[in-house]
């Protein structure tokens, strides 16, 4: 459903993207894993339309969102959930949910089935996000994007700032969401293992170029992989 | 009953600041913006009331509530052509010191474009004049300030409710606690800051009317409020809704009690005194730096 083709993104003199092609399709789980700064979260970004691209195209269903506004991008059922998960701080959880759903007419029962996924949230539905520990503010955000109803769900390192246990958790929920429903999901990790192992295919970016890339069951086995990436997380 | 009658004078008038305290706090809540024009739409609000209720030979209230609708336009025409403009020609820094500027411009050019078109001399509404009070006792109760403080209290309640409970409320808060999630979450940010510049305008021009229904108005009303205005934001802490209301209302209270101690002269003294003296205490105001809408 989407396609990035040869991406060139510069912040002034510094290149974050070059020449970055990869794609996603309908009902598929990408992830991409790499280093801290080698423009994960700048290629997620730039989909959002919330960073300028120099050159090359993105495609949404064959058409190229190159002068889109960031907030339609939503529309066309592309839903981001930030790095560092970005709640509306000082709503409650239910008005973050419901901000989550694009309109003023809110269905009440998908807002259920959102508590149905996250219990925990449920129980907080009155309290001001800001209160909320961060693994619960990740299915917060996880869930203020489901509301949209996306088609493809791009998630910015939702392991971030957990403690190992909850990082299990949210890939699981993300592993249970993708298998129950026909979402594609764009996973964006510097936790390669868990990554590998939720995904169906992957992509490695280094300093702003993707070096490897092929199915993730492939990856993981990959010894160059295994030296550079999955020595590094099983360290820590 | 002496400093019953204060009180009662104090939240009358602590009713105007908070309202009017509330649109400058909107305004840099959501949109991070400084707005030195402020209590000069208030201005403006007076003039167009006094007009309106002289042409149309209908009464101030009226007046105010016709006055929302240019006043709303107003805002909008401000917004797109002024204060965006501003912001993407690069003119400083950054683009709020850009608008900051603006706004602080278009305070001379409303100034001077009033007293241009309704000179110098204070102008007030006829029925301003007459003196109409309420007798409960001993307590004599100022009837049009008690008419304003009540317009005061509905319209910042609506507000807060339109800010809590709607759809449009819920955007302009996710607006303002987070752009870039906002965007995310598919809200167009322009139209969310244009809309709060506008109400804000609105407000503004709304208590004008209130206002000069028992005050008199000069080309520099604004310059007497606007002070007390951003005192009353501060105080409540900076972009905090909630609190700029609650600043006013203590200012007003503040402002009319010091009587009790000292000249009625002296009591913006008290109020700035006091001002640093929280400031000291509390450097990001009353209930926090908060963006809490």
């Amino acid at each position: 459903m989407i396609v990035i083709d040869n991406l060139t993104v510069a912040y002034g003199s510094v290149q974050a993207l070059t020449g970055v092609s990869l794609e996603i399709g309908a009902n598929e789980f990408v992830s991409i894993i790499g280093p801290n700064g080698a423009g994960k979260t700048t290629l997620l970004k730039s989909i959002s339309n919330v960073v300028p691209w120099q050159s090359g195209d993105i495609r949404v269903d064959g058409t190229s969102i190159r002068g889109r506004e960031g907030w339609d991008i939503a529309r066309l059922g592309i839903s981001h959930v930030p790095e560092g998960r970005r709640v509306f701080g000082q709503m409650t959880v239910e008005d973050n949910l419901k901000i989550g759903a694009m309109s003023s007419r809110v269905d009440m029962a998908q807002i259920q089935g959102i508590y149905d996924l996250f219990p925990h949230l449920a129980a907080r539905k009155h309290a001001r996000a800001i209160t909320l520990s961060g693994g619960e503010q990740q299915m917060l955000a996880i869930g203020r994007a489901l509301m949209s109803r996306p088609r493809l769900l791009m998630l910015d390192e939702p392991s971030m700032g957990l403690a190992p246990l909850l990082v299990e958790q949210v890939f699981h929920h993300i592993g249970e969401l993708f298998k129950s429903s026909s979402l594609s999901v764009l996973l964006i990790e510097q936790r390669a293992t868990e990554a590998l192992e939720a995904s169906q295919r992957s992509y490695v970016l280094e300093q702003g170029r993707v070096v490897i890339s092929g199915p993730s069951a492939k990856l993981l086995n990959d010894p160059a992989i295994q030296s550079s990436y999955l020595g590094i997380t099983a360290k820590g | 009953m002496y400093a019953l009658q204060l009180v009662i004078a104090g939240l009358q008038q602590g009713g105007i600041i908070a309202l009017l305290s509330m649109g400058l706090a909107l305004m840099f809540g959501v949109l991070r913006l400084v707005n030195f024009a402020q209590a000069d739409f208030m201005m403006l609000g007076m003039y167009g009331v006094i007009v309106l209720t002289a042409t149309l030979h209908t009464n101030f209230v009226l007046s105010s509530l016709l006055l929302a609708i240019p006043a709303f336009a107003a805002g909008l025409f401000v917004y797109q052509f002024i204060i965006r403009q501003v912001a993407k020609a690069k003119l400083a820094s950054a683009p709020e010191h850009a608008q900051l500027l603006a706004t602080l411009g278009l305070s001379l050019v409303l100034q001077n474009g009033a007293e241009m078109i309704w000179g110098a001399t204070p102008r007030s509404l006829p029925s301003a004049q007459e003196l109409s009070v309420w007798h409960i006792g001993k307590l004599s109760i100022d009837q049009p300030r008690t008419i304003g403080f009540c317009i005061a209290v509905v319209v910042a309640v609506t507000m807060l409710l339109v800010l809590r409970n709607t759809h449009i409320g819920r955007t302009v808060r996710a607006a303002a606690s987070d752009r870039e999630a906002a965007i995310y979450v598919g809200i167009n940010v322009r139209k969310a800051y244009l809309l709060t510049f506008a109400v804000s305008i609105l407000l503004s021009v709304i208590v004008g009317g209130i206002l000069v229904s028992y005050y008199p108005v000069t080309p520099q009303t604004g310059s007497d409020f606007i002070l007390l205005m951003f005192t009353a934001v501060i105080m409540g802490g900076l972009g905090n809704v909630m609190g700029a209301m609650a600043g006013g209302l203590i200012l007003g209270l503040v402002q009319s009690l010091s009587q009790l101690i000292i000249p009625l002269e002296l009591n913006n003294a008290v109020v700035f005194g006091l001002f640093l003296a929280l400031m000291l205490v509390r450097p990001k105001g009353i209930f926090g730096e908060v963006t809490r809408l």
